[in-house]
């Protein structure tokens, strides 16, 4: 059509618009003639009149916004990039296709791409972490979730991880095949022993959940997932209360009835005092999750309504359908617990989720003999069924959060995921001592590497041996290995063996069921040479692994070559797998050279990089170990991905000191083994370094819960508990170490500090002999002894302790430990003893190695605090010259140092503000209680005295974390001042006298101390009453 | 990051001289606007209360639009750039979210049911777009009433005196182009 035909039209548009209707035909004949096209071209045009008056009326701006608001609902804007995040990258998750949005959020497939596994990512709708006038939302929503991602129950869905992006909170889930319950149900009750089955599986996880202070809040069929095998899981844990953080609960419930974010489903199934408004406990979970049941019994809502409003007077004031009336085929006993559960009194209704579990095994037993199993073996629905019910929801696009994840060929497994399994020494009959050891260790290796085998360690293998009466270094070979794998409750063994037939080699793997002896897995290949046997092992492992009943998805994920998770060269593996055997052995030491070895014979061998890491940070050697930390790190593409977990930890913890980070990757190694126990006892570690102790416990018990048999989280729990003042634990622990003779160093350490802090003479002395009985002597627990005499004011005593716990590690050559000794006492020196003193040890320190930062740190520290301020500002310029990564460096040695300096130079304030960035760790490593003490001296200088008294309150309420330090009886003294300055002079005076009390035995001229006794003698009387 | 007010007039005169790019760098304002006010129906308004909406919106376009023409060379002229910088983004997003649906593959479910009942048709802006440039091509100004009614969200009057034409004459345009344009659209 041309410009000028329509405006023709437009004309007779216009013309016939300007008529009334009952004239407009016979105008637009008359005006159109002959021409028919012109009068349909305009009748056409008249014809879409009543729907153009609408059209396009609201600005574009406003519609996009408003199909914004309403399709994707609640969906987060995700800032600037709001198109959509389908093939971005979200912290590492990169995002494969949206399975789902609704009122709780979007949900991303995405793969993990550190780990490679496939989650769920949800997005939380944006009006939960941006209330109005509410800051502390995304906070609390983090909390919440984390609180959430505690609960590690099969029957709920993993929470991996919660992230951020763009400022919008999102949370990393387990990804799971199947469908939701409403969809499974579809309007038809389950069969009873379904039903059964699947509440009893709720109710676990109910009591898992509750038992950890955890309620749900918003429990409903749409928030409990059917995986395609048939297990239950519960979703969106916690996430509720965040929700409604906004409609605050005890508000009226006239909110709830108008409120706009009401999701219908969500109201038929809360509890009356939910839908009042009114506080919850863990009986609302249970009221919700009756009618779930009911709903499961019956394939009808227990609470129909179309609007909130009737829903809620149902809920409230009516009793439901009775259950047997919909379901002829129920159990009466199921309806009495649906009944019960459903009491709208939370008095009369279950209390507790064990009970209403409790009655339902009960109800099950009489049609189950068996009792039920764990679900993995309960009959589920064939699969097929299962791909229709999902095929059907797909196309009635009516929900579905969690995707498909990859078809189970194979129903029955051969293991589950929580077996132990033991991998038997090899049997070789080639002549060729090469394969001692070796295939077994990258067979280790390689199956560690996945998280479906828990293989039984090294140290659990020795010690089953001794308990079976043979020796620890005895080869587990048939007949014992079925006797051991029994014995240690693993469910199968790997047997293998290799053989030369004529040419080239043939090796067997075998995995055998402990308990019936039958042979479960059995692949067989060959290899052409020597260096073809591990690629060929290589090759026969993911076939086994998928027998055993590991998922496809896993065995893709965790499929570092084997030559790659370990060595190409057989001679480089045996020698790792003798470093190892000495070190289970006990020697850490005498393991050195075998590794050594290993990576003489393969430069890329980065586990062999690894473990000497480990073993010079255990021997004390810090740059040796930080050498072959970093040298692994380098080379951790070649590695397992549990192996690059461990070496990244290590490195953020031991090179870097990148602490945060450290805690970071040690927690994510946790949760992606979650069976494995040396990531929790490292990371206890870690927390200890920060002064994190509530952590360090919870997660050095966790690590002695995996791993019960081996020496560390003994240790770890004892340091942890030691720190936190919790005597008896901690000592309980430590004499248990020493009566299964696995106490070492840091054992009597902790028993000396106990000691020191409680005034157990003897129990001192037991362990300053136990470090000289120790050949050449323990220097560590001698240090500790010095430093106690330091902090009785002994100096003389002290200095000689201190130049015999150097003699002691220099004996075994570890000169930087021994530099530290001296430099503690220098720091030491500084409080109690003489500048003199203090520049003694620092030579001392300097004659023995080049300082590192952390002991330039250290001697700057003493100096400026002895009064040598040239050479500590000296040093803090040239440390703060190159800054650190360093987390504990950063935030506690650099701003003690400074306030070390202003304190000196009688700029309290200055110091002051040195030290806010140590508030945070001053429960920490290395310096311990060294910042509250100098804050403390800082208000001292400035005449604070209340503030002041609170700092050293403060120190000695924590003086567990080091109770042998001059800071504590110092911090005595310091508040003895502090209430001289506010005039209470009378508390002044006794707590000079503790002072004296705890100084009884320093020597006479001490200078602190004959200060401390002249101002004691000025204080005024205090007045007579 | 909020570019500057200077800035924006400088990327919608840049885009006008026939920068491309500059278009890009407008992009994250309008969305952000977008989602300024898609929270705001969500969280405090009510569906129904369309009056206080669109007054969201002017407020909305009034950011975007108000910050640059200041110093803008003509009033008018800038209004016109404007309204096209929108016309491009919101058919973009709109057409972006129509391959994310469409896509080969691609599983979009809703994740709860409630929200089906709230769904209402919206506007198909990437056919709207099509048909709109073939109005165009036959009637420049009625296109250019569109465009800046719809996309620029200008009022009758307001775009009568952009296009220095009376009110009359945009409101019968108008009137006449969204016949044409919902016949095109299939009725």
């Amino acid at each position: 059509m041309d410009s000028a035909r329509l405006q023709q039209v437009e004309r007779l548009y216009h013309a016939a618009r300007e008529r009334d209707d009952s004239q407009r035909a016979a105008f637009l004949k008359e005006a159109c003639g002959s021409d028919e096209a012109l009068l349909h071209e305009v009748e056409s045009l008249l014809a879409c009149d009543p729907k153009a008056d609408a059209f396009i009326e609201v600005p574009a701006m406003e519609v996009e916004a408003r199909s914004i608001a309403l399709q994707q609902t609640k969906v987060p804007g995700i800032g600037n990039s709001g198109r959509s995040l389908v093939g971005k990258t979200v912290s590492h998750y990169l995002i494969l296709e949206k399975l789902g949005a609704g009122g709780m959020g979007v949900v991303f497939k995405a793969r993990d791409t550190t780990l490679g596994r496939f989650v769920a990512l949800k997005f939380l709708p944006e009006s939960v972490t941006e209330l109005p006038g509410d800051s502390q939302a995304l906070e609390r929503f983090k909390r919440e979730a984390r609180a959430a991602s505690a609960i590690d129950h099969p029957n709920i869905c993993t929470i991996h991880e919660i992230g951020e992006y763009e400022n919008q909170p999102f949370l990393v889930m387990q990804l799971l095949e199947g469908q939701t319950l409403n969809q499974y149900i579809s309007g038809k009750p389950l069969p009873m022993t379904e039903f059964l089955d699947k509440a009893v599986h709720l109710a676990d996880a109910l009591q898992a959940a509750h038992s950890k202070g955890i309620l749900h809040r918003d429990i409903k069929p749409a928030n409990i997932f059917i995986t395609s095998t048939g297990q239950v899981k519960l979703l969106d844990f916690g996430v509720a209360k965040v929700m409604r953080g906004r409609r605050n609960e005890e508000s009226a419930p006239s909110e709830f009835l108008t409120g706009p974010g009401i999701a219908m489903g969500t109201a038929a199934y809360m509890s009356p005092e939910q839908a009042r408004g009114e506080e919850l406990d863990a009986r609302a979970d249970l009221f919700s999750f009756g009618a779930v049941l009911y709903e499961m019994a019956t394939g009808q809502p227990a609470f129909p309504g179309k609007t909130t409003p009737v829903i809620f007077d149902a809920i409230l004031n009516q009793a439901p359908v009775r259950p047997s009336l919909l379901n002829a085929g129920l159990h009466p006993e199921v309806e009495r617990i649906i009944d019960k559960a459903l009491e709208k009194d939370p008095k009369r209704r279950y209390q507790t989720a064990s009970e209403l579990r409790d009655d339902l095994e009960a109800a099950a037993t009489p049609l189950d003999r068996t009792r039920p199993l764990p679900s993995a073996s309960r009959p589920t629905r064939p699969s097929r069924r299962s791909l229709i019910a999902w095929v059907a929801a797909a196309a009635s696009a009516l929900a579905v959060a969690v995707a498909l994840w990859m078809l189970r060929l194979q129903p029955k497994a051969s293991l589950a995921e929580t077996d132990w399994i033991l991998i038997s020494d090899f049997v070789n009959t080639t002549g060729e001592p090469i394969f001692d050891d070796t295939l077994k260790q990258a067979l280790t290796v390689k199956l560690s590497e996945s998280p479906f085998f828990n293989v039984l360690t090294d140290s659990k293998v020795r010690e089953t041996l001794r308990l079976m009466g043979h020796s620890p270094d005895d080869r587990v070979v048939s007949p014992i290995d079925r006797d051991l794998c029994q014995r240690a409750a693993a469910k199968a063994m790997v047997n293998g063996s290799i053989l030369s037939p004529g040419s080239g080699y043939l090796v067997d793997l075998k995995v055998i069921n402990c308990l019936t002896g039958e042979s479960v897995a059995h692949e067989q290949v060959e290899a052409k040479n020597r260096e073809q046997v591990l690629h060929g092992i290589g090759e026969i492992l993911p076939r086994l692994r998928r027998r055993l009943g590991e998922s496809l998805v896993s065995i893709q994920k965790f499929d570092t070559p084997i030559e790659q998770a370990t060595t190409t060269s057989l001679a480089a593996l045996k020698a790792y797998a003798e470093g190892d055997k000495k070190r289970f052995q006990g020697g850490e030491a005498e393991s050195i050279p075998s590794y050594k070895m290993a990576i003489e014979l393969d430069p890329n061998f980065a586990i062999a990089y690894a473990r000497l890491g480990a073993v010079y940070a255990n021997e004390q050697s810090g740059v040796l170990s930080e050498e072959y930390v970093r040298k692994a790190f380098q080379r951790r593409e070649h590695v397992s991905e549990k192996e690059k977990l461990y070496i990244a930890a290590r490195f953020y913890a031991n090179v870097t000191g990148e602490t945060e980070k450290a805690i970071e990757t040690y927690e994510l190694w946790r949760q992606v083994y979650p069976r494995d126990w040396i990531p929790a006892n490292n990371v206890a570690n870690e927390y200890n370094r920060v002064g994190r102790l509530d952590k360090a416990i919870e997660a050095s018990q966790s690590a002695l819960r995996l791993n019960p048999d081996s020496a560390f989280p003994y240790l770890t729990l004892a340091q942890a508990y030691t720190r936190s003042g919790r005597y008896a634990e901690a000592k309980a622990i430590c004499e248990k170490t020493i009566a299964d003779k696995r106490d070492n160093t840091s054992t009597h350490n902790h028993l000396f500090e106990i000691a020191f802090a409680e005034g157990d003479q003897a129990a001192m002395e037991r362990e300053e002999s136990w470090a000289r009985r120790k050949p050449p002597g323990d220097g560590y627990v001698l240090y500790e002894v010095a430093m106690g005499a330091m902090t009785l004011g002994q100096v003389r005593r002290a200095h000689a302790l201190f130049q015999e716990a150097e003699a002691m590690v220099l004996a075994q050559d570890l000169k930087e430990f021994a530099a530290s000794i001296a430099l503690e006492e220098a720091t030491a020196q500084a409080e109690v003893g003489t500048p003199d003193g203090v520049r003694a040890a620092v030579a001392r320190a300097g004659r023995l190695v080049t300082l590192s930062r952390q002991l330039q740190a250290d001697a700057a520290i003493a100096e400026a605090r002895a009064g040598d301020l040239t050479r500590a500002e000296a040093a803090a310029k040239a440390l703060s010259e190159h800054p650190s990564l360093e987390l504990m460096f950063n935030k506690t040695t650099m701003p003690e140092l400074l306030a070390a300096i202003a304190l000196r130079k009688k700029d309290p304030a200055a110091a002051i503000e040195a030290l806010t960035p140590a508030i945070p760790y001053e429960l920490g490593t290395p310096h311990e209680l060294l910042s509250i003490y100098l804050r403390g001296l800082a208000y001292l200088q400035q005449h604070a005295g209340h503030e002041a008294e609170s700092e050293f309150q403060r120190l000695l309420k924590h003086s567990s974390i080091s109770p042998n330090v001059p800071y504590v009886p110092l911090a005595r003294l310091g508040l003895a001042r502090a209430y001289a300055q506010i005039g209470e002079i009378e508390k002044s005076r006794r707590t000079y006298e503790d002072f004296f009390a705890v100084w009884k035995n320093a020597d006479a001229n001490v200078p602190v101390l004959s200060e401390a006794k002249a101002e004691y003698a000025k204080l005024k009387p205090a007045p007579v009453p | 990051m909020q570019p500057a007010s200077e800035q924006i007039t400088q990327l919608l005169q840049s885009w006008n001289k026939g920068d491309q790019g500059a278009i890009e760098k407008l992009v994250p304002l309008v969305y952000d606007e977008l989602h300024r006010l898609a929270r705001r129906y969500m969280s405090d308004e009510r569906p129904d209360h369309t009056l206080q909406t669109t007054a969201l919106v002017n407020e909305a376009y009034l950011r975007l639009v108000d910050s640059a023409h200041a110093s803008w060379e003509g009033r008018t002229h800038f209004f016109g750039v404007c309204a096209q910088v929108m016309r491009r983004i919101l058919v973009d997003w709109a057409r972006s979210r129509q391959a994310l649906k469409r896509g080969g593959g691609v599983r979009v479910l809703d994740f709860d049911e409630a929200l089906a009942a709230t769904k209402q048709p919206g506007t198909d802006l990437v056919a709207l777009d099509d048909a709109l440039s073939a109005l165009t091509a036959v009637d420049p100004r009625k296109g250019q009433v569109v465009e800046l009614r719809f996309f620029g969200g200008l009022s009758v009057k307001e775009t009568a005196e952009v296009l220095k034409i009376s009110p009359e004459t945009v409101q019968r345009d108008w009137q006449f182009a969204k016949a044409w344009l919902v016949r095109e659209l299939g009725g």
